[in-house]
């Protein structure tokens, strides 16, 4: 019994020295290669990142050369922007802009020849204008209203005409009227 | 304490698990400190890389654009005199005063007052507006003339309002059209220069083709 005792005892505490051996060289080479991966790889990306520094420095080298040559032409590139805002700004202005002198050719082909204007306004993109004049005679300022929408003379720019005041002048022996006529949408424009 | 330290090094289970438990720290150290910042970095180099190329491409077109353009400064100078005389460069301002009193002369209407009357920023910073209170005495034919004038004018000049009104004068019995008007010009002001604007403008662009031409019909005052 005893010499069976000695000899079950020794292989079990020479099994679990070696499994206890085994474990401490897995984990050793585990712990050598995790740190070995890591090593590596952080080698490998350092060294491409510095590879990609270098080349984002020389693609800005060549940069700064593409901007000097551009300096070199400033007083065309100048003059090239400002040609391209002038042009830019010609159309929208002209697209936009009122032609007071059609008003004036409106009223005028309108008048009768026995009645005064006295005073126009006119505002930019307003419809509204304000005609005031005087005349002698009722039916020469009927004429005159009609004119204005007649497609033949001021009806080429007026849609509608309002007479919204008249005074008698005895003094004058005259009838003092303000108009307004509207004009047509972008009438003024051409 | 270097005692103390020695045998803690010299105690079996840390000459054991200690080197292996150490490196597999250090890795990770390696790891959160180097190589997740790194790639973040080697990331933001990358889109630099790619947009500092697009960027050196888009420079090499303007480069050879404006070497072209120069090639034409002749023609470019011409366009831009006459442009320029239509939408004044912003050291020209002042001139508006001179052209609008010499359109009233051209028409014989006499200038009573003519003064500068505020900017207003336009279109953003691209063009600006300059204003103009005007008054004048004349008559019907000769105001007729200058909206005309002031309309063909090479010098873009708007109306922005317009008020007339005729009086008689009681000595000689003439009738005088006395015009109060708001007139409206504009300027460009000094373009700034990046090299990294592209340039989008061509002299062979139908618009500005079109813009010459109308500006031929313009009378220079």
């Amino acid at each position: 019994m005893v010499e069976r005792k000695e000899i079950e005892l020794i292989p079990k505490e020479i099994e679990a020295a070696k499994s206890k051996d085994t474990l401490v060289r897995r984990v050793r080479l585990f712990g050598f290669l995790f740190f070995l991966v890591s090593l590596t790889i952080f080698g490998g990306i350092f060294a491409f990142r510095l590879s990609l520094a270098t080349r984002l420095a020389g693609l800005e080298e060549d940069s700064a050369r593409e901007v000097a040559s551009i300096a070199q032409f400033a007083e065309v590139e100048s003059k090239v922007l400002g040609l391209e805002n002038k042009s830019a700004a010609l159309t929208k202005i002209l697209a936009q802009r009122d032609y007071f002198s059609s008003v004036l050719a409106a009223v005028a082909a309108s008048q009768p020849a026995n009645l005064k204007v006295t005073g126009v306004t006119i505002q930019k993109d307003s419809v509204l204008i304000t005609i005031n004049g005087e005349t002698a005679s009722y039916v020469t300022l009927a004429s005159f209203l009609q004119n204005l929408v007649d497609d033949g003379k001021g009806g080429k720019l007026f849609t509608s005409v309002l007479l919204s005041s008249v005074n008698q002048n005895n003094a004058k022996g005259t009838a003092e009227f303000v108009i307004e006529a509207t004009t047509k949408k972008d009438g003024l424009k051409r | 304490m270097a005692t103390t330290t020695s045998s803690f090094l010299n105690r079996p289970e840390v000459r054991t698990w200690g080197p292996p438990i150490a490196l597999f720290l250090i890795g990770i150290l390696l790891v959160v400190l180097g190589t997740i910042p790194s790639w973040g970095k080697v990331q933001d180099l990358q889109s630099d890389i790619v947009a500092e190329q697009d960027r050196i491409v888009a420079l090499n077109e303007k480069s050879r654009q404006l070497l072209d353009f120069s090639d034409q400064s002749i023609e470019i100078d011409k366009q831009f005199t006459v442009f320029d005389q239509a939408i004044s460069s912003e050291s020209q301002v002042p001139e508006l005063l001179t052209q609008v009193q010499k359109i009233s002369v051209a028409c014989g209407v006499k200038v009573t007052t003519l003064q500068f009357g505020g900017e207003k920023e336009k279109t953003s910073g691209k063009l600006q507006e300059v204003r103009l209170q005007y008054a004048s005495e004349s008559s019907f034919s000769r105001l007729t003339c200058f909206l005309a004038a002031i309309e063909k004018a090479s010098r873009l000049i708007e109306m922005e309002s317009l008020r007339y009104s005729l009086s008689v004068n009681e000595d000689t019995g003439a009738q005088i059209v006395t015009a109060q008007s708001t007139l409206l010009s504009y300027y460009t002001p000094t373009p700034q220069l990046s090299p990294d604007n592209p340039l989008t403008f061509s002299l062979s662009d139908e618009r500005f083709l079109k813009n010459i031409e109308l500006l031929k019909e313009f009378k220079t005052y």
